[in-house]
């Protein structure tokens, strides 16, 4: 808004030859000053129009905000609920609670609760990043030794693991650092990278998880011998909802939803680290993040 | 089933609003051979711990009248029910609500929906304890 008046400005003066008659080279300027005033008034009421309207979309995006918050919490105790309802019947059902079950009946209990689980775990995945990215997720950092979580993961996911027939190797160094972190969410990270890992290697096929550190760092990495990612797929494989393609039939049941490695991120970024997948199709993955060792 | 058997079970006090809940879980703690008995709301709970003397409590966070931190607070700090564990039972998952439980008094916590087996292996804890 500054540049028409200056322009303006520069054509008074060009226009101010002294050659001109005095009188009329004051009514001139004087002419020229008015609608200069004019001009700024005009800019001014334009400045305070854009003002008021600015506070306005101001109070609309916090009434937004608030209302997501709402939504989330909403959605976290109203859909938890039935669904809480559901799980707990069919349990009750397969344990025998109502009467012996019929092994037809059985097998679409077994069906109903394993898609109830699945849901459940898809509506904590939804809430885990609407929370992450609104930055309302509480996080409680406390220190403790990286090697301890990653080896609790690795033994969690075992019974898994050889039930597909998939050896499961851990390296991890004899000196063990201790990190400032959430535990909880790095321990979700694990979870997620190493499920992923599991799902997409066939029968027969090996994870490796890796453990590395610096004086100010620690990074680990899950290494898989699965199909791998074409390089298209690797640069938007942390966006969500995302699910590369792949030939092993998945069902319904086992399918997520793209939000995982999303999740994945959000974490590794709210502790100040970085999160990268090395891939070549038809040679495994590679997944690594990396984290300062006392993240804020 | 004799008197003896009756008296050797456990008491168990579940304080939940949501009916259908409360009922499913009284069906299957009554087939795993737990006694138990039902409240609908906060204030009815504590009224029911003094009364009734319950092994454990399974309890609700969000109900009416008086919510299930305070309800939990109430019970862990009269002396008659504070020896009472108190697994928390919610759909609110947070952390600030897990402290809060904990802080309340709560010996354990569990987020809805919850798979009973794991729900069954805090009891069998807590009864043990």
């Amino acid at each position: 808004m500054r540049i028409p008046v200056q322009k303006k400005n520069n054509a008074a003066r060009d226009r101010a030859r002294p050659d001109q008659n005095p009188e009329e080279e004051i009514a001139h300027l004087r002419k020229e000053l008015g609608d200069m005033e004019w001009a700024c008034r005009k800019t001014n009421d334009g400045i305070k129009i854009l003002y008021k309207d600015l506070e306005w979309k101001n109070e609309e995006l916090k009434k937004l905000d608030k209302l997501r918050s709402k939504f989330v919490s909403t959605v976290s105790h109203e859909l938890r609920t039935p669904l809480a309802i559901i799980i707990q019947a069919i349990e009750n059902l397969l344990a025998g609670a109502f009467g012996p079950v019929p092994e037809k009946q059985r097998l679409w209990l077994d069906r109903i609760n394993e898609n109830a689980e699945h849901l459940s775990g898809l509506l904590a995945e939804i809430l885990d990043l609407s929370k992450l990215e609104n930055g309302k997720e509480e996080r409680k950092l406390e220190r403790f030794d990286m090697s301890d979580l990653v080896r609790h993961c690795v033994d969690n996911m075992q019974p898994l693991a050889q039930k597909k027939n998939i050896s499961l190797l851990l390296e991890i160094p004899p000196a063990s650092p201790t990190v400032w972190a959430s535990s909880r969410q790095l321990f979700q990270v694990m979870t997620n990278l190493m499920g992923n890992a599991l799902k997409f290697s066939p029968a027969g096929g090996k994870i490796t998880v890796a453990f590395e550190e610096d004086k100010s760092t620690v990074r680990v990495s899950v290494t898989d011998t699965g199909p791998g990612i074409s390089a298209e797929d690797l640069k938007k494989i942390f966006d969500p909802f995302v699910q590369v393609e792949n030939d092993s039939s998945e069902n319904v049941s086992t399918k997520g939803i793209g939000l995982g490695l999303t999740i994945c991120r959000e974490i590794v970024h709210l502790h100040k680290g970085r999160i990268w997948a090395e891939s070549e199709p038809g040679h495994g993955s590679r997944f690594v993040f990396e984290i300062p060792r006392e993240s804020q | 089933m004799t008197i003896m058997d009756f008296s050797k079970k456990k008491k168990i006090l579940v304080v939940e609003d949501e009916v259908q809940l409360a009922e499913g879980l009284e069906a299957r703690l009554h087939l795993e051979g737990y006694q138990v008995i039902r409240a609908a709301n906060g204030k009815e709970g504590v009224d029911q711990a003094r009364s009734q003397q319950p092994d454990l409590v399974i309890m609700d966070l969000m109900m009416p009248k008086v919510n299930g931190f305070d309800a939990c607070q109430m019970i862990k700090s009269d002396d008659r029910t504070k020896k009472i564990p108190v697994l928390i039972l919610t759909a609110m998952q947070t952390l600030g609500a897990t402290d809060d439980a904990f802080h309340a008094g709560a010996d354990a916590f569990l987020p809805k929906p919850y798979n009973s087996e794991r729900l069954l292996e805090k009891v069998r804890r807590l009864l043990d304890s």
